[in-house]
């Protein structure tokens, strides 16, 4: 166990390397922030300067070598636009961005699941049908155009919610929606393809021959064996979620961390950039050794491969 | 125990209120932070240290907090607000007189000194990017508590109009503090105080009761950044907020009619144009490889010049918020000649003129644009391309992030492209745009296509050398027509109107230069 | 073998008529799509006060004819879904076969790690790069999404490898002395079709929104490309001022278009889904099982 933990721990911390390393590369591929710093007015002296200023002057490998060190040491740098540490302006933002997750996920779930239920409960019925279609119709939407549409309707031509910023829970609700409209489909699906599996199984037949009524059935028995895969599944859309919802976030104005990374992202705010890529890779790679611990200790035969 | 049904209509009458708006109340607009007085921005201010960003809603969100030197009225004219009179004495030497009884929101007193530092700050500081407005400036000497002199190592005739640039700051609190601590809570002389804010999103402002200037009217504001147009649009017209910066041309009927607000719009400062390469005779990035540069022909570019119909750009994607630009000065400036118009829309005088250079069958180019840099960038592009193609030449768009064109403009890749100048006087102007480059005397940086005429620099020189506005203006106006007209150094296409939907309640103008400065808004 | 057995009638018919629609486009759009045309700017749909029906389906803020961009527009989409598809399935496929014919060891382990690395740079970020780098286009766009897409696919054949690999006929094969090459082309490799064609047929619709997700953020298509996600974005300003069409339209057949998809997605994984299969065959009456879902999303959600 000691030994796939080290392995791992030190597999991860080359995972970020690495991946700092080829964004570091990216983005100094993609162009020159001065450019896009400096207003129109500014002489070509005035950027000289100010290249030196932000260490933009040097070599390459030598920028590339401050940077490493400093991260070792945990400056991460300040941002090129607002001056302040960027990996400050990115936490900060955190918060914004798991309300909006977490809002989403929440909702999905607490529509999810029981139409899940109810889809599953009379297969090829008129709910499971209709469920079906909806729930189809829920993944074909484009999560910018529902947006679209969530934004004329309710902002724009009636005025009942607000579209932009993150001052109240009513700044969420649609945004949160857009993001959930997917993940509803997913879980009504997904509950009912596992529920339906499940309903058949053994242990659930002893139960209904034993004589216990059917709601408890799929309640107590079906349902709990039924969330193990919604449960994993949970903790992937959650942590894909949370560095994805890059479109949701702008077209809503949230101040989330996504929204601040996109923004750096067009203004080639280096600094920025860099602190986010961490932070989400250094996210991915804790999901994918949690799941791969979680996988280990149930499912003896991959231990040993582990 | 309540019953029931009292329970389930407090619930309905709790998410009715949720979801409903309530009317604002216009006395108690302002008066409270449960009801400030809003104004909506496109973007947000990136930063509040007041030099470290050269940039309008920037500069908009902290001039609430910083005076300037000076201001620009709406004429364009430097006006009284830090310093109250100026006066040059000598070529290299301007003297300025100061407001007395200034204080910082800090209690501190306003000296000279602050002034001299703050000029100096603006100068040197490596992340400055208010450095072009004194660049000239060597020094300063504080001759009594409310006279400064300041030295420059070659004439700035316009300082003044420069000094609308600069902040005041408390050199003392800064250099204590440090930038970076001073900007998360900054303290000027203006008439409102920083009370907290989040970077791009939104300000909240206090007035300030130890103002030097007239007791604002209202009391709380709130900037705050609301992205898209259309949502900015309707909590306009929804009573949410009292000012929404940038509304779309196609909206402005629905302002007007709707019965709580106006459209207030002047034009700008920015100049919108076309640059063409002038300095290569091959191998232009923009042209097909092993094909000819056409632009170095006059003829070729005033064909270009003439196939464009600026007035129906201006009315169909305007919708007539835009002013027809006759030269590139736009009319503020001081050397603009109000004499002048365009060369003629003449489709079939392009076609001759292409002829005669040459190419009477047009030719290919590409044209490169920016997408999210200035107000339709990208559909002008389109629209260019659409009308040019009229007399022969070919345009492929190439529409790209500021972050991808700029880089790539300043390298010289482009032979034909859009974009746009903010100018603040015609010197400055000149220096970057038309001066024939040399990096050493740091002239002609953002001369990309290399436009150079010896004859019209020769003219600036001697009018940045020059006290006497009639004269100067004289020589600028002769060196801009022979740019204009003559050589077509530059197509200028519009100028951008600046344009505010504003409340009922709030009286207020737009400005020319683009700045939205609570300060200057009124009750009605 | 009854009433699955055959794809969904409805959506077929129309995946087929988009797709035929996209290959004859020149013969069916009635006007060049990036044609403009100032003066006829925002004209409405021909059904609607003041249209006409030169421009069926209205014109866009250039003057451009809405329902000619649409159609152009789904060659882009479909396009970028089954190529951008392709270069995943080729690229995570090979990767993953190697990987999981290989066993467990260093290769394994970089690979996992490589699926790590790819899933923590951002695909908005790799797509400003290239770009920056190459500038706008359709091919360039679909390079990114194919880029983006590979890892789930090497996932998944590696785990489909690994578990085929301890099943009796491939140890059979190799004490039979079968290479390894033979083991893995002539057995492994069928076995893991099916998965990959579930896999496939949830990605496609998910690489088609990409593109139009990215073309929506500006950073796909060259900005005069008709682009169902460009032009919905080009299109949104007017909304509020009444011109719904130029917006509203293109996105309704992006949703139609990923909504057949779907639909024949969801059948394909009907037919190809093995718990369904065994519950035939046991004549279980069946609901046709949902597989679960893909667990490796390329979304910009």
């Amino acid at each position: 166990m000691l030994r796939f933990l080290l392995t791992r721990a030190w597999q991860a911390l080359f995972t970020l390397w690495v991946v700092v390393s080829l964004v570091f590369l990216l983005i100094h591929a993609t162009g020159d922030p001065i450019a896009v710093l400096a207003p129109e007015q500014m002489s070509a002296h005035s950027r000289a300067v100010l290249r030196a200023a932000l260490g933009l002057d040097r070599p390459l490998a030598v920028q590339y070598v401050r940077y490493l060190a400093g991260v070792l040491h945990g400056n991460l740098g300040v941002s090129y636009y607002s001056g302040q540490p960027a990996m400050r302006l990115i936490l900060e933002r955190v918060p914004v961005t798991l309300e909006l997750v977490g809002l989403s996920i929440g909702v999905a779930v607490l529509l999810g699941v029981p139409f899940g239920i109810w889809a599953a409960v009379r297969p090829d019925g008129v709910a499971d049908r209709v469920l079906r279609s909806l729930s189809v119709l829920g993944s074909s939407v484009p999560t910018f155009f529902l947006g679209i549409l969530l934004i004329y309707f309710f902002s724009v031509a009636f005025n009942v919610l607000p579209a932009s910023g993150a001052g109240s829970l009513r700044h969420y609700i649609m945004p949160a929606f857009t993001l959930a409209f997917f993940r509803i489909a997913l879980f009504t699906r997904l509950v009912r393809s596992t529920l339906l599996e499940t309903l058949n199984q053994n242990h659930v037949r002893t139960a209904r021959a034993k004589g216990v009524s059917e709601p408890v059935v799929i309640l107590k028995h079906a349902l709990r064996t039924a969330l193990l895969p919604l449960v994993t599944v949970f903790g992937l859309q959650f942590g894909q979620l949370f560095a994805g919802a890059v479109i949701t976030e702008t077209i809503f104005a949230l101040p989330g961390m996504n929204r601040m990374a996109l923004q750096a992202l067009y203004r080639l705010d280096y600094p920025v950039i860099l602190a986010y890529v961490l932070v989400v890779a250094a996210m991915f790679v804790t999901i994918n050794f949690l799941v791969d611990l979680a996988y280990g200790l149930l499912d003896p035969r991959v231990r040993h491969h582990g | 125990m309540p019953s029931w049904t009292t329970r389930l209509l407090a619930a309905c009458g709790t998410a009715a209120c949720l979801l409903a708006q309530s009317p604002a109340a216009q006395a108690a607009l302002g008066d409270s932070a449960q009801h400030p007085l809003v104004v909506a921005f496109k973007g947000g201010a990136t930063t509040l240290d007041p030099i470290m960003r050269s940039e309008t809603t920037t500069e908009s969100w902290q001039r609430n907090i910083f005076d300037t030197v000076t201001i620009l009225s709406p004429q364009g004219k430097p006006v009284p607000r830090i310093a109250v009179a100026w006066k040059n004495l000598a070529p290299l030497s301007w003297q300025l007189t100061l407001r007395a009884g200034v204080t910082f929101q800090n209690g501190m007193p306003m000296t000279a000194e602050d002034v001299g530092r703050s000029i100096m700050d603006a100068a040197n500081n490596p992340k400055s990017q208010m450095r072009e407005f004194v660049n000239d400036v060597t020094g300063y000497k504080v001759v009594n508590p409310t006279t400064l002199e300041v030295a420059f190592s070659r004439p700035d005739p316009l300082f003044p109009v420069h000094l609308s640039a600069i902040p005041v700051m408390p050199e003392a609190l800064i250099k204590k503090e440090g930038r970076a601590a001073f900007a998360a809570h900054p303290i000027g002389t203006g008439a409102y105080r920083f009370v907290s804010w989040l970077a791009e999103d939104h300000l909240d402002l206090r007035a300030w009761k130890g103002y030097w200037g007239h007791p604002v009217a209202f009391k709380f504001v709130r900037l705050e950044s609301i992205p898209n147009g259309a949502t900015r649009l309707a909590a306009l017209l929804s009573g949410q907020i009292e000012v929404a910066e940038k509304i779309n041309p196609e909206d402005f009927a629905r302002v007007k009619n709707s019965g709580r607000a106006r459209i207030t719009s002047v034009p700008g400062t920015r100049t919108m144009y076309l640059a063409m390469d002038d300095w290569r005779e091959t191998g232009s990035p923009g042209m097909a490889a092993g094909e000819k540069n056409p632009f170095l022909d006059p003829r070729v570019r005033k064909a270009v010049y003439e196939a464009i119909d600026v007035g129906l750009l201006r009315e169909k994607i305007f919708n007539d918020a835009a002013t027809v630009a006759t030269q590139f000065m736009p009319p503020l400036m001081e050397s603009f000649d109000r004499g002048l118009k365009r060369f003629p829309y003449s489709l079939a005088d392009a076609r001759k003129l292409l002829a005669a250079a040459g190419y009477p069958h047009g030719f290919t180019v590409r044209l490169d644009a920016t997408n999210d840099r200035y107000l339709e960038d990208s559909l002008v592009a389109q629209a260019l391309a659409g009308m040019l193609q009229q007399v022969g030449i070919i345009v492929q768009v190439n529409a790209i992030p500021k972050a991808v064109f700029f880089p790539q403009m300043n390298r010289g890749d482009f032979t034909f492209y859009l974009a746009g100048w903010g100018s603040v006087d015609p010197l400055s102007t000149w220096n970057s745009m038309f001066h024939c480059r040399d990096a050493k005397l740091g002239f002609g940086h953002v001369n990309r296509e290399h436009y150079c005429s010896q004859a019209a620099d020769a003219l600036i020189a001697k009018a940045s050398g020059s006290f006497d506005d009639a004269a100067r203006v004289k020589l600028e106006r002769a060196a801009y027509a022979l740019a204009d007209r003559t050589d077509i150094a530059y197509i200028p296409l519009y100028f951008q109107d600046e344009i505010a939907g504003v409340a009922n309640g709030v009286v207020w103008n737009e400005r020319p230069d683009g700045l939205i400065l609570a300060w200057q808004m009124q009750r009605k | 073998m009854g009433r699955f057995s055959r794809p969904p009638l409805v959506p077929t018919t129309f995946l087929l008529a988009l797709m035929l629609a996209a290959i004859f486009a020149p013969l069916i759009a009635p006007h060049d799509p990036q044609q403009q045309n100032l003066m006829m700017r925002l004209t409405p749909p021909a059904w609607v006060q003041g249209g006409s029906w030169a421009y069926p389906f209205g014109t866009d803020g250039l003057g451009r004819d809405v329902a000619s961009n649409m159609i152009y527009g789904l060659r882009v989409s479909l396009l970028a879904g089954i190529v951008s598809v392709a270069i995943s399935v080729v690229l995570g496929g090979v990767t993953g076969l190697v990987a999981g014919a290989a066993g467990d060891g260093w290769f394994d382990a970089v690979l996992m790690r490589l699926v790590d690395i790819q899933l923590s740079i951002p695909v908005v970020l790799i797509a400003l790069a290239v770009l920056a780098l190459t500038g706008r286009g359709l091919g360039k766009v679909i390079l990114v999404i194919g880029l983006v897409g590979w890892a789930q696919y090497a996932r998944l054949v590696r785990a489909s490898v690994l578990a085929e690999r301890q099943k009796d006929y491939v140890l059979a094969a190799r004490l039979l002395g079968a290479s390894r090459t033979r083991v893995i082309f002539r057995h492994l490799l069928p076995n893991v079709l099916g998965p990959l064609f579930v896999q496939v047929s949830v990605d496609i619709p998910r690489a088609v929104e990409l593109e139009a997700s990215l073309s929506f953020l500006g950073l796909g298509v060259a900005v005069t490309t008709p682009s169902l996600g460009l032009r919905i974005a080009q299109g949104y300003q007017y909304l509020f001022s009444g011109a719904w069409w130029p917006s509203v339209l293109p996105g309704l057949a992006l949703v139609l278009l990923v909504l057949c998809e779907n639909l024949i997605g969801d059948w394909v994984r009907d037919v190809l889904d093995p718990h369904y299969r065994r519950r035939r065959k046991s004549g279980v009456p069946a609901a046709p099982a949902q597989a679960a879902p893909a667990t490796v999303e390329r979304t910009v959600p």
